[in-house]
C-alpha cells in the first residue's frame, strides 16, 4: 500500500516536558487517519511538526515523498492545515478570505473556485459580510474551505469539531467524509471516540507521548480481550445465590445484575449459563456487552479504573 | 513578476483592505496632521519667532516626523495581531515566499506614511507655512523623509513582534513620541536643560529635522543631510536584521 505520510520515531520536548517520545505511524493515500488522545497528549504538537510549523528534536517524517524537515517548501505545496483555532481574517469578508488563499496558492481561476466553495459550505448569503459577524460554526466552515481551496493532497484537521454544536458537527463529518471520497488524505486529531470511529479508516491512540495502539476501529475493539456478559435476575436473593456458582470468574454484582468477564469464547459462555441453570435460578434477562471503542480506549490508556 | 514580489503584493493588498475597512483609523490618519498643525501653529505660533523663523515655518519638520511616528503605531498593532492569531500558522504552512508576510506590512506602512507626509504639508500650507525650497531641495527632502519612514517602520515592526499586547505597543509608541519632542523639532536644543540638550543634539531625529528645515528655507547646512541619511540607513539595517531574526525565532519555536 502506498503511504503518503510516514512518521518514524518522532521526538519533541519543550524544555523538560517530553511531549512526543517516539511516535510512529504511516497513512495510506486517500484515507482518513485519526490521531486520538486526551487533552495535552501531544496531538497538536504532532500536527504542527508535520505541517512544518514546529521542528522536531529527532526522528523522521515524509509527506508526498518529501522530507518534512529538509524539504519544507515542497511539503507546504501539498498540504494544508486547519488549526485548532479558526485561522480566518475577521476584518475581511468570507469571499475575501477565500480569494486571499486562492491568490497565495497562485490559482488561475481563484474567483470561480471561491464561489464554488462558498456555495459548498452554505455561506453564499454571508459571503460579502465581514467574518467578525459570523457565528462559530460559519467561521469553522470558512476555515475548512480555506484549507480545501486549491485541492491539496493532504489535509490536517486539528480538532475540527471542537466547539461546534451537534448539528454543525454532523455536517462537518459529512464534509470530511466527502473529501476522502475525492481522494484527499486526511489526518485529523480528536478527543472524541465516536468521531474517530465514525470517520477514520485508521486510528492511532496517542498517550503520554507514544502511540499506545493503532489499527482500524474494528481491530482496536478486538484488542480488548474481555467479552462481558450481564445476567439479570428476578430478585436480589437470586442475585446473591447466583454469585456462589460463579467461582473462577471475575464479576461485579449489583442488586439484580451480575456482570461477568469472559474471554469471549462460547465455551465459557455455555459454562456460566449451565452453572446458573443447573442451580435452578431463573435468569430473567441475558445480554452480551460488546466492547465499545471507548472501553478499548480507556483500557489502552490505563484510565479505566479512574473513570469508574 | 517573481514569486516573492507577487506574494508580497498580495499581502500588501490584504493589509491595505484591512486598513481601509477601519474608517476611524483612516480619518485619524488624515485629521491628526491638520489638528497638530493648527494646534501648534496657532497656539504657540504667536509667542515668538525662533532663530529668525516664523514659528510655523520652524515646526513643520517636527510635526511631519511626529505624524509619521504617530501613524506607524498602527503597523505595530497589525503585525502583533497577525502574529498572535491562527492566521500566521496558515500562512506559514503554505508555500508562500518567506519575506511576503513582513514586507506586506512594511510596504503598507511606507505608503501610508508618505500619504500622511503629503497631508501634513497640505495642512501646513493652510495655516501659513511658506517655504522657499526649490525643486531639487524638495527632491532631497522627499528622499530624506522616505529614508526616515523606512527606518521608523522597521523599528515599529520590532515593537509589533516583541510586544505582548496592545498596551505594550501604546507604551513603546509613546516612547517614540517623546523622542520627537526631545529633538530640534519644537524648540532649539540649546534652550533645553543640559542632560536633555545632549540627548536632543545627538539623537537621530534632530539631524533629519534640521536637514529638512534647512532645505525648506534655504538656510546654511553643515553636514546635516549626510548625518540624517547615515542615521536612517544605519537604523534601517540594524532594525531590519533584528526584526527578521526575531520573526524567524518566533516561527521556529
Amino acid at each position: 500500500m502506498e503511504h503518503i505520510i510516514t512518521v518514524s520515531n518522532l521526538k519533541k520536548s519543550f524544555k523538560a516536558n517530553h511531549v512526543l517520545k517516539g511516535v510512529d505511524f504511516n497513512i495510506p493515500k486517500g484515507s482518513i487517519f485519526a490521531l486520538l488522545g486526551s487533552n495535552g497528549a501531544g496531538k497538536t504538537t504532532c500536527v504542527r511538526i508535520l505541517s512544518t510549523l514546529t521542528k522536531a528534536d529527532s526522528g523522521s517524517a515524509t509527506i508526498c515523498g518529501y522530507d518534512v524537515f529538509s524539504q519544507t517548501d515542497d511539503v507546504r505545496g501539498c498540504i494544508s492545515l486547519t488549526g485548532q483555532f479558526a485561522a480566518v481574517d475577521e476584518v475581511l469578508t468570507g469571499r475575501e478570505n477565500l480569494n486571499l488563499i486562492g491568490r497565495l496558492k497562485h490559482l488561475g481561476d481563484y474567483k470561480k473556485q471561491t464561489s464554488e466553495y462558498l456555495a459548498a459550505i452554505g455561506l453564499e448569503d454571508a459571503a460579502d459580510k465581514q467574518v467578525a459577524t459570523y457565528s462559530g460554526g460559519m467561521r469553522r466552515r470558512l476555515d475548512i474551505a480555506m484549507s480545501l481551496i486549491g485541492k491539496p493532497q493532504v489535509i490536517f484537521l486539528d480538532e475540527p469539531t471542537t466547539g461546534l454544536d451537534p448539528q454543525n458537527r454532523i455536517s462537518m463529518w459529512d464534509t470530511i467524509a466527502k473529501l476522502a471520497e475525492e481522494g484527499t488524505t486526511i489526518l485529523l486529531t480528536t478527543q472524541y471516540l465516536e468521531e474517530a470511529e465514525y470517520l477514520a479508516d485508521n486510528i492511532a491512540i496517542l498517550h503520554n507521548g507514544i502511540i499506545t495502539a493503532k489499527g482500524t476501529p474494528e481491530e482496536l475493539k478486538k484488542m480488548l480481550p474481555i467479552g462481558e456478559i450481564a445476567l439479570e435476575f428476578m430478585s436480589s436473593k437470586d442475585t446473591a445465590r447466583a454469585q456462589g456458582f460463579l467461582e473462577g470468574y471475575s464479576f461485579t454484582a449489583g442488586r439484580k445484575i451480575i456482570e461477568v468477564a469472559t474471554d469471549g469464547s462460547a465455551t465459557q459462555l455455555a459454562d456460566i449459563l449451565n452453572r446458573i441453570n443447573n442451580s435452578g435460578i431463573t435468569i430473567s434477562r441475558f445480554t452480551q456487552n460488546q466492547p465499545s471503542l471507548e472501553d478499548a480506549f480507556l483500557t489502552l490508556i490505563g484510565e479505566k479504573e479512574r473513570s469508574r | 513578476m517573481s514569486k516573492a514580489l507577487k506574494d508580497s503584493h498580495i499581502m500588501f493588498m490584504r493589509c491595505l483592505t484591512k486598513t481601509l475597512r477601519s474608517p476611524e483609523a483612516v480619518t485619524m490618519a488624515l485629521v491628526v496632521p491638520l489638528v497638530m498643525m493648527v494646534l501648534f501653529g496657532f497656539v504657540f505660533g504667536g509667542i515668538a519667532d525662533i532663530e529668525g523663523f516664523n514659528y510655523i515655518n520652524f515646526i513643520v519638520p517636527g510635526i511631519i516626523i511626529q505624524c509619521i511616528c504617530n501613524s506607524s503605531g498602527a503597523t505595530a498593532l497589525s503585525v502583533h495581531n497577525d502574529m498572535s492569531k491562527g492566521i500566521i500558522d496558515r500562512f506559514r504552512s503554505m508555500q508562500i515566499a518567506k519575506s511576503a508576510f513582513l514586507s506586506g506590512h512594511v510596504w503598507l506602512a511606507i505608503v501610508r506614511s508618505m500619504i500622511i507626509c503629503i497631508m501634513t504639508f497640505a495642512a501646513a500650507f493652510i495655516v501659513g507655512f511658506r517655504p522657499s525650497a526649490g525643486f531639487l531641495d524638495w527632491l532631497v527632502i522627499a528622499g530624506i523623509l522616505v529614508l526616515f519612514i523606512i527606518a521608523i517602520t522597521w523599528v515599529i515592526v520590532i515593537f509589533g513582534l516583541i510586544a505582548s499586547d496592545g498596551e505594550a505597543i501604546s507604551g513603546l509608541t509613546f516612547l517614540i513620541m517623546i523622542f520627537t519632542f526631545l529633538s530640534s523639532g519644537f524648540a532649539p536644543p540649546e534652550t533645553l536643560p543640559r542632560v536633555l540638550r545632549v540627548f536632543a543634539q545627538n539623537q537621530p531625529m534632530t539631524p533629519v529635522i534640521d536637514a529638512v528645515r534647512g532645505l525648506m528655507h534655504g538656510t546654511q547646512l553643515n553636514g546635516e543631510i549626510m548625518l540624517a541619511v547615515a542615521w536612517c540607513i544605519g537604523i534601517t539595517v540594524v532594525a531590519f536584521i533584528v526584526a527578521v531574526q526575531i520573526y524567524k525565532n518566533k516561527l521556529t519555536k
